[in-house]
């Protein structure tokens, strides 16, 4: 039992100041914005230069898959170390 | 039947964005670039005094057991150095605390003049000024980066994450690069300019509804125009808080990015 | 053929609003069982830390979808 509890009292929260939950958030939508505006513009370029359909929603989604990616390497490791 | 009360209109209802363009007061050229002084310009620089003149009066004669004058200033800055800069940047945190409290103190005094009587526009509820407060900041923190840990370590670190696959490198580069040095600025310009600019709106909307209201000659319409005014007395506590809010915000997320680019580690 | 009734307008901003609803409750859940959780156990709240990121994030996305996709059908 001491395992869970003893984690959680020695917990050394140095590198988290105050709103570190407000900076994790925002920067949570901010790379997931980034991955949709970033692949979902390589799409549309895809679109008006070949002058197909489907880049925009197909780059869309891709930028929104890699995004959720980065923020499960970066956040969802954090307490496990 | 004669109206009882006389009502006249700063501006007309509904509001829009034209209720955001303010008059030159004076226009010159220099170099070819129009510069136009406004009363947003005026307030701005209204602010900038009343700062100086605030600190410049707290560090006059400064004593073992401050008096009040100095108490104030030293309250002001150590909120700021202890619960910004220490907190979250650490001990190296603490020679940025003067710019923090600078930006923080700015930012305040041009949000709070949004429900001051006589100005009521904060100079942030247009674009360019958080644009330029924003393009300080992520100068500041890409500098800081450089300056600590060399330019090709420092890019390095931010557009590879550690712990990705090779392959998946193409993907999440471009994610990464717009995410910090884009979207950080952006975000941060953009959440100060859309609060204070939907604030002012808002506040626009009641009083301006309210007394287009109380001008009617249907009588029921007079009587709801005390609920418009009513809220309005309400929203002007709220965008208060809001306004103190988003300076806080501002600073906290820029002393977070500077703890980011020093710290580097993923 | 009359037309008996029909929606006029903008089509999107409608979808918009219907699409926002569904990732709306699900931040609402993931939170509220976050700190239930935590009020539950207080030991747990850092371990459940990463599921509240990870959640957080992939409801996100849904919601964003719904911004972007309501720009790419408007035109």
């Amino acid at each position: 039992m001491c395992d869970i509890v003893c984690l959680a009292m020695a917990d050394d929260q140095s590198n988290r100041g105050p709103e570190w939950g407000m900076s994790t958030g925002w920067a949570i939508v901010g790379t997931l914005i980034s991955g949709m505006l970033v692949w979902g513009g390589i799409g549309w370029l895809i679109d008006w230069w070949f002058n197909v359909s489907f880049g925009l929603p197909i780059g869309l989604v891709l930028g929104a898959a890699g995004a959720i990616f980065l923020v499960v390497k970066r956040y969802a490791n954090l307490s496990s170390e | 039947m004669e109206k009882a009360v006389r009502v006249s209109l700063a501006a007309e209802f509904p509001p829009g964005l034209k209720d955001f363009d303010y008059a030159p007061l004076a226009d010159f050229h220099v170099f070819g670039v129009e510069f136009a002084i406004t009363k947003l310009t005026l307030l701005t620089w209204i602010a900038i005094a009343g700062i100086s003149i605030f600190f410049l009066l707290a560090v006059r004669k400064p004593q073992l057991v401050p008096g009040r004058m100095q108490w104030m200033g030293e309250s002001a800055y150590g909120f700021i150095r202890d619960g910004m800069a220490r907190q979250v940047i650490g001990e190296a945190g603490v020679r940025f605390a003067p710019y923090l409290t600078t930006l923080f103190l700015f930012i305040v005094a041009n949000n709070i003049y949004g429900v001051i009587p006589l100005a009521q526009i904060s100079p942030t509820a247009k674009i360019s000024l958080p644009v330029a407060l924003a393009l300080i900041s992520f100068v500041l923190f890409n500098w800081i980066g450089i300056r600590q840990h060399g330019a090709a370590t420092y890019f390095r670190n931010i557009l590879f994450p550690p712990g990705v696959p090779i392959w998946l490198y193409p993907l999440l580069t471009p994610i990464e690069f717009f995410s910090t040095l884009v979207v950080r600025p952006v975000t941060l310009a953009v959440r100060l300019f859309a609060n204070m600019f939907a604030g002012h709106l808002l506040l626009l909307v009641f009083i301006l509804g309210g007394a287009t209201l109380l001008a009617s000659d249907n009588f029921l319409f007079k009587g709801f125009s005390f609920f418009s005014f009513l809220l309005a007395i309400v929203l002007s506590l709220f965008e208060f808080a809001v306004q103190l809010v988003q300076a806080y915000v501002f600073t906290i997320l820029t002393a977070s990015y500077l703890q980011g680019a020093l710290a580097q580690q993923h | 053929m009359t037309e008996l009734a029909a929606v006029q307008g903008s089509l999107a901003a409608i979808g918009y609003g219907l699409a926002a609803i569904g990732p709306g409750v699900g931040i609402g859940l993931i939170f509220a069982a976050y700190i239930q959780a935590s009020a539950r156990q207080p030991a747990s709240a850092r371990l459940n830390l990463p599921w509240l990121f990870l959640g957080f994030a992939l409801i996100e996305a849904l919601a964003l979808f719904g911004i972007a996709f309501g720009f790419v059908w408007a035109g």
